[in-house]
């Protein structure tokens, strides 16, 4: 492709490439002219630079109890496999007495299409490996990509009724809301802010109908900020306790946490 | 300055002062970004975390030819934080809040010595470091910019490219320094 590298330079797709603002075809292309054109190359890396320090200028520090925390939870990575040398070495034996000068050269030939052969295939293995790990890793984030945008969209349901917790006295100051759809079925808990769990109880949900005794619901634990929980019809109330794990048949009115009424 | 190449390869082995090294380097500069989207200090703080695990994770797939390693980092690091603050719903919320910048915080000060940091951007018309601001730190989309400032989409990205240019060359003679201090 003939182009202008300094049109090309100037027309500010090199600096959407460095903030990832362009789409997939485009990333391709600015890629290919990088590799062919030094120019391009060394604008990407001059751009890089430049808001490298910009943001080395605008750092902000976080409180020291992240690094903690973030190295004590550190996975373990498996090292990776680097190709192996062996290609590379030779174990060479003496020849024998009786070899011939054309024994030497087919010989040579050999080990050295043997090593050329080992060389190509350990290239071939570690592109295949290389390939395999971006696949996977594009399908794990594609997968989790998909996931949240489902549950985006669950979330933005324009049907949803977001109702705030009506919390009682004693856990003023916790913030929860149900995003409750009453043409899909589904229940959402937000969890803002939620009271801390000992070890041995659990969050439980309540379904309060007119007239009748409250029906156990959902017993959870987790402190993820949104939770799937069920769908009763003809339920004007929810409520939510704190309970022993495992969930109780009747609430503990002493743990009410609060209610949610339903429109 | 740190030599890239091998806290990558460290990490590619699976060791840990290799992340270690980046972390003393960049938390500050990828904090920025993650606070700057998401405002409170608890969820920013969990996006610097997850942040750095997927830098730990996900190190294959850095390549040099394709940018250095801190804008791969910042990339990892505003989209972190653009997904946790899409799935808290903080949208209207935090877009218009004002902007936390490491100009106030006495601990960012003590990181960067004697640099006098709004005499280093205030040459930078407001108009272009606004969009840097912006699209770097926010994770604005060129569409988004367009629509709140009112510009057609091809001056988001002239203007764009003027305001790179015009921090490039305000920072040009700083490079050194930051180096310098950055190994301190």
């Amino acid at each position: 492709m003939a182009i202008n590298i300094k049109e090309y330079i100037a027309s500010g797709i090199l600096e959407l490439y460095v903030l990832n603002q362009l789409s997939p075809e485009e990333i391709a292309e600015v890629e290919s002219l990088s590799t062919q054109h030094t120019e391009i190359a060394q604008e990407i890396h001059e751009i890089s630079l430049g808001l490298e320090k910009y943001g080395k200028l605008m750092a902000v520090t976080p409180s020291p109890k992240v690094e903690g925390e973030l190295f004590n939870n550190l996975p373990k990575r498996t090292p990776n496999n680097s190709p192996s040398a062996s290609a590379n070495q030779t174990n060479s034996t003496p020849p024998t007495k009786g070899f011939s000068i054309l024994n030497y050269i087919l010989a040579a030939i050999s080990i050295g299409s043997f090593l050329l052969y080992l060389n190509q295939t350990n290239t071939i293995k570690t592109s295949e490996v290389t390939k395999n790990r971006e696949m996977v890793a594009c399908d794990s984030i594609l997968k989790l990509q998909q996931n949240q945008y489902a549950f985006i969209q669950k979330i933005n349901d324009r049907s949803n009724q977001i109702i705030k917790l009506a919390a009682t006295e004693k856990y003023a100051g916790i913030d929860l809301y149900l995003h409750a759809n009453k043409v899909t079925k589904k229940n959402i808990l937000q969890m803002i802010k939620a009271p801390t769990l000992s070890q041995n109880q659990a969050f439980q949900l309540w379904a309060l109908k007119d007239g009748s005794a409250p029906q156990p619901m959902d017993v959870f634990t987790s402190q993820e900020n949104f939770v799937d929980i069920g769908f009763v019809d003809d339920v004007t109330t929810y409520a939510i306790t704190i309970e022993p794990a495992g969930g109780s048949q009747s609430p503990t009115m002493a743990n009410l946490i609060g209610t949610m009424t339903v429109e | 300055m740190i030599e890239i190449e091998k806290v990558v390869a460290l990490i590619k082995n699976g060791d840990e002062t290799g992340l270690k090294t980046l972390y003393t380097h960049y938390n500050g500069a990828l904090y920025g970004i993650v606070n700057r989207i998401l405002i409170r200090q608890g969820e920013s703080e969990e996006a610097l975390q997850e942040t750095f695990l997927k830098i730990w994770n996900n190190i294959d797939n850095y390549q040099p030819v394709k940018g250095t390693l801190f804008t791969w980092m910042a990339t990892i690091a505003r989209n972190t934080a653009l997904d946790k603050k899409r799935l808290k719903s903080y949208e209207h919320e935090t877009k218009t809040e004002s902007i936390v910048t490491g100009e106030n915080d006495p601990s960012v000060s003590a990181n960067i010595g004697n640099i006098n940091i709004p005499d280093l951007i205030k040459n930078i018309p407001e108009k272009y470091r606004i969009l840097v601001d912006k699209m770097f730190l926010n994770g604005y989309t060129q569409q988004e910019i367009a629509d709140e400032m009112s510009i057609p989409l091809g001056t988001v990205k002239t203007r764009l490219r003027e305001a790179i240019s015009i921090l490039r060359n305000e920072l040009k003679n700083e490079r050194h320094l930051l180096y310098v201090l950055s190994i301190a």
